[in-house]
């Protein structure tokens, strides 16, 4: 691109790129604002004057006191053993469904389609207790499986699916079929290489959600060596900081960046995804 | 004769019939090409020999083996789909392996890694990997191989969706207008390589297309196909000198055969406007004349007419004429002619009597032949004609 008309071009947006910045700095201010108070000794946080740069580095002291008192590294294992467990299942059972429901033609298929939009209305909570019982009375309280097993089929995916499947061409799975495919095979040789896009827009809703998701670890998991990272600065603001917030936020911290890490990479991938899907001819 | 047979097929969706018996055979090795205009039936009948429909009656079958109720995967054909249908996540080499992939291998040799563990499958790959590099030669895209589709052009996609065919040499060969989305200039060029390819491969085809100009260039015979029936099935000369449907005849040519309403006498004698054109025919009563625009001369006597419009084609003139009973005739004549067409100027058109047909008004052939009293013959045709 040439030199001149480059520079017009930054000049022509900088009102929007300050805009977009400004915005961007007040949806982030808190985390950065956890991020200082992370790194402040103690006196400091609770200094009348705002400074985003601590004066004084507490690092140690602050990150110390959470590897040493807390299994940090146990919560994040159990954190990626849930998010991952959840997610493989839903895609395995999510993307043939909802292939079935974009693609194929059978008696019923409205009817089946019109229950998963039922399903999307019902919020888990309120089956909370049944399943609750169901895992107490089968001895399951207390395990991933009860961490992992009631989200496995994702209503919410198979619509996202489907939605996305319809939009892919005919032909191409008719190509596929004349190819010597089974319908196995188009689904996970054909749709889901193809639909990248969607596959990791779903992810990045679901790694967040459990990963981040409260209410269910605590209602079926006692055991301290289960915890998910959600319940570990639950349970380590409870016992160990109690008004040390340096250390709680270093805690936070600690647990929220896989997170912030993998959905750096993931939005990469999102982008080149988007940009790659030349389906049309 | 193996090759595809098709016996009596019909199709319905719901109360609409797309296939109203459709009997086509098509020898080993044969090309045929299914034409008629869009919504006529002909991707059904494609898609119906493909395996992707499922017929409603009447019987398929490919090289002497009955297909009618196998899936697509079993039917060992391949297509050519009229947007290619590439797969967009794999590469050129990839794509093309893919029929060899899913017939040779077996399921735990397609595994991720199987190569690793599996002796045959590394073996298998190996083969696969030679007959699509000869495949690629063969169509001169063995530069592109390591591309995605996204990174192709049409032309170039195009050769990639008949590599991906020809690849693993299947018994029946389907095109679904698969020049139709090239531009005007590789659509001829990419019509004669087809040709060329299926000599090469020998495999019988059927290629369905709206062109006609495709149809009558590449095939050994076409099949006119329209509202779900074949009205004629014949080689491109016989379908465009001697059509057994009105239909068959407008469809055909360009620019389109002259319809020219007339009336058959009790006598026999064929008049247009009440003046005996010089054919004779069994029929009675109001008939369609048809005349292509090559067979129409100028000429002292014949059909009157006034010059409504003049294209210049360079090795001839096309000449529009208003008849006496208001119908528009087409005559393609020589350039040397123009001169002397100012709009608005009457004219006279003889027909080239052995070339005309008649047509019942309910599309029929009739019979008819050049009459003896020679009331409107054509005059110094030969001269006009050079």
């Amino acid at each position: 691109m040439a030199e001149p008309n480059a520079t017009r071009s930054l000049t022509a947006d900088l009102p929007r790129l300050a805009l977009l910045g400004l915005a961007a700095f007040i949806a982030l201010a808190p985390y950065l604002w956890m991020i200082s108070v992370s790194m402040k000794p103690q006196s400091e946080v609770f200094a009348a004057s705002l400074d985003l740069i601590p004066s004084e580095l507490a690092l140690i002291e602050n990150y110390g006191k959470v590897l040493e008192r807390v299994p940090v590294g146990t919560y994040i294992l159990n954190g990626l053993i849930v998010c991952f467990g959840i997610l493989v299942f839903q895609i395995l059972f999510a993307v043939p469904a909802a292939y079935a429901l974009a693609k194929l033609n059978f008696p019923g298929r409205d009817i089946v389609f019109g229950f998963v939009m039922l399903g999307l209305l019902v919020p888990y909570q309120t089956t909370a207790l049944p399943l609750y019982i169901g895992f107490a009375t089968t001895g399951l309280l207390d395990t991933y499986t009860a961490l992992i097993a009631p989200f496995v089929c994702s209503v919410f995916a198979i619509f996202l699916f489907r939605q996305f499947f319809r939009a892919l061409p005919d032909d191409l799975i008719n190509a596929a079929r004349i190819d010597g495919m089974g319908e196995f095979s188009i689904v996970w040789r054909v749709i889901l290489p193809n639909a990248w896009p969607a596959a990791t827009a779903f992810a990045i809703f679901s790694v967040v959600a459990h990963w981040n998701d409260l209410f269910w670890p605590l209602v079926v998991v006692q055991k301290g060596d289960l915890y998910t990272p959600a319940m570990g600065i639950l349970a380590f603001r409870s016992v160990e900081a109690g008004e040390d917030y340096g250390a709680l936020m270093a805690a936070a911290l600690l647990v929220t960046a896989p997170l912030v890490i993998a959905f750096l990479f993931a939005q990469r991938r999102f982008i080149e995804g988007i940009t790659m899907t030349g389906l049309k001819g | 004769m193996a090759g595809i047979v098709v016996e009596n097929v019909t199709k319905s969706f719901g109360d609409t019939k797309v296939l109203r018996g459709v009997s086509l055979s098509v020898a080993e090795g044969e090309f045929v090409s299914l034409v008629g205009p869009s919504g006529c039936g002909k991707t059904t009948l494609m898609r119906s020999i493909a395996g992707l429909e499922t017929v409603t009656s009447g019987e398929v079958s490919i090289s002497a083996r009955q297909v009618t109720r196998l899936r697509a995967a079993d039917r060992d054909v391949a297509m050519v789909f009229q947007n290619y249908a590439l797969y967009p996540h794999l590469t050129v080499r990839q794509n093309m392996a893919v029929p060899l992939v899913m017939r040779r291998l077996t399921t735990a040799e397609r595994l991720p890694f199987a190569g690793y563990i599996l002796p045959s499958a590394k073996t298998k790959r190996a083969d696969i990997q030679t007959d699509v590099t000869r495949a690629a030669e063969l169509l001169a895209i063995d530069g592109l191989m390591d591309r995605k589709p996204a990174q192709l052009s049409g032309g170039q996609r195009q050769r990639v969706a008949l590599g991906r065919a020809i690849v693993r040499k299947p018994s029946a060969f389907l095109m679904d207008e698969p020049l139709s989305n090239l531009d005007a200039a590789l659509r001829v060029t990419t019509r004669t390589e087809i040709v060329a390819l299926h000599r090469r491969v020998g495999a019988s085809t059927v290629y369905v297309t709206h062109d006609q100009s495709e149809a009558m260039t590449m095939s050994d015979r076409i099949a006119v196909m329209m509202q779900g029936e074949l009205l004629q099935v014949a080689t491109p000369e016989e379908i465009y000198a001697n059509p057994v449907d009105l239909r068959v005849a407008r469809f055909i040519g360009s620019p389109a055969i002259n319809q020219i309403s007339a009336d058959v006498t009790a006598s026999g004698v064929v008049e247009v406007q009440g003046q005996p054109v010089g054919l004779v025919s069994p029929a009675r009563g109001p008939v369609v004349l048809t005349i292509r625009p090559e067979d129409l001369t100028l000429g002292a006597q014949g059909l009157a007419g006034t010059v409504e419009h003049v294209e210049f084609l360079g090795e001839s003139v096309l000449l529009h004429a208003r008849l006496g009973g208001g119908e528009l005739v087409v005559a393609r004549v020589a350039p040397s002619d123009r001169a002397h067409l100012g709009l608005g100027q009457p004219v006279r058109l003889a027909l080239r009597l052995d070339r005309a047909m008649l047509f019942a008004t309910t599309n029929e052939r009739l019979a008819c032949a050049p009459s003896d009293d020679v009331d409107t013959t054509p005059v110094n045709r030969e001269a006009v004609n050079g």
